[in-house]
């Protein structure tokens, strides 16, 4: 585990990992289905006092047609591009990226390896390196800049989606995995802008499953 | 040939920092509780379901990783689910408890919890089940074996309880089908 900041003292199993982040997208269409339907319905169908229903295999999970566990009909719905969705999926990485800089500075620090960052040329090289290799067991690929605020990051196997593999074909494939980009694209926006810089960050799929963040901030270094 | 979750655990398993995984956790259910405007029962509703979806995937990495052949009891069960499953994927063992006579229910103490690791609850949110996502998961991936078991939070440390305690019931034992909608 050399590369790796957080250390190895409690472990547990990446897959953990894996499949709670590949629950984020369908999870993000079944919240803003849940919440289209109880702004719609004319009784609160979500009162306080309904207790939990569990999940079983032919229990639908949202009012989207076909909606069942292990089905993948839920990338069917409309909602997919919604900009309510995006967001939602953006803000999980978002929220990610803020508290793992934290942790990462944190255990960074004690082991000397980093104390500050001077320039923002460090805070991209810290998430090609450090954030990439926690959260996916390797680095980035490539790292290019404009040396004015512009910064382009290549991953050329990205882990998310790189088993990613529609029935319907190809071109199904690509613009389904485009909805999970936004969740990296929202770890390192969190990243960046915990070390006080603001940035758009995007993402393309180059060569399937290689992926390309472009990254503009507002500083002109 | 079946193999112990400390093997599995050592030999073949690719692992992470388990903060990373807490903190990754953390943040999606704080953004259920404020998409769904605190409303608890909603939030475990929709960790149920994600841990649902994660179990029907996670028992092929089981079956694959361990080999683990059929249980003939609900002890044998509960030995692999302890001993092997948690260990395997969350590298802890938890403590199972409170047979009933029939020996279809028991109890699983979770001396560690790697989800909620750090994690306090505000004092309103009495509701949630903050590992109701480990109900799903345990519920998903034992239909795949053909159980039919019920899984339930009753204690939880994040409440202020002694110890944290989930049970789980066998309904029925399925037969052997094509799962619905692959026929």
């Amino acid at each position: 585990m050399s590369g790796d900041l957080l250390g190895d003292k409690k472990l547990v199993n990446a897959a953990c990992l894996d499949l709670f982040l590949q629950e984020l997208v369908p999870t993000s269409i079944r919240v803003s289905q849940n919440l289209n339907d109880s702004a719609t319905s004319s009784q609160s169908s979500t009162s306080k006092e309904e207790s939990v229903e569990p999940t079983l295999i032919d229990l639908q999970l949202s009012t989207i047609k076909g909606d069942l566990p292990g089905g993948v009909e839920v990338f069917e719905s409309s909602l997919i591009f919604s900009d309510d969705v995006t967001v939602r999926i953006e803000t999980y990485g978002f929220n990610l990226g803020m508290r793992l800089a934290e942790l990462l500075m944190f255990h960074g620090a004690q082991s000397n390896t980093y104390n500050k960052f001077v320039d923002v040329l460090e805070i991209l090289k810290f998430v090609c390196r450090d954030v990439w290799w926690s959260l996916y067991g390797k680095e980035m690929d490539n790292l290019r800049t404009n040396h004015r605020g512009t910064f382009v990051l290549v991953d050329s196997n990205y882990k998310l989606i790189s088993r990613i593999n529609s029935a319907k074909g190809f071109s199904d494939t690509l613009t389904k995995s485009k909805i999970y980009l936004w969740f990296p694209c929202g770890v390192i926006r969190g990243i960046v802008l915990s070390f006080g810089i603001d940035c758009d960050v995007s993402a393309e799929i180059t060569k399937f499953p290689a992926v390309t963040f472009n990254i503009k901030t507002t500083i002109n270094n | 040939m079946s193999r112990s979750g400390e093997e599995v655990w050592k030999n073949s398993t690719e692992k992470i920092n388990s903060e990373l995984f807490t903190l990754t956790y953390g943040s999606v259910v704080a953004q259920l509780c404020s998409d769904y405007n605190n409303n608890y029962n909603l939030v475990n509703k929709q960790l149920d379901s994600m841990g649902y979806n994660i179990g029907i995937r996670l028992i092929e990495e089981f079956l694959a990783k361990t080999g683990a052949a059929r249980c003939h009891t609900m002890k044998e069960t509960a030995e692999i689910i302890l001993k092997v499953g948690f260990k395997m994927f969350l590298n802890i063992t938890p403590q199972v408890d409170n047979w009933s006579l029939d020996n279809r229910q028991f109890s699983l103490i979770l001396n560690e919890n790697p989800l909620a690791d750090f994690v306090e609850l505000p004092s309103d949110a009495k509701d949630l089940w903050y590992s109701q996502i480990l109900c799903g998961v345990l519920r998903g991936a034992l239909h795949m074996v053909q159980l039919d078991v019920s899984v339930w939070f009753v204690k939880d440390v994040l409440k202020g309880d002694d110890i944290t305690e989930l049970k789980l019931k066998l309904n029925k034992i399925l037969k052997d089908e094509v799962p619905a909608g692959e026929d």
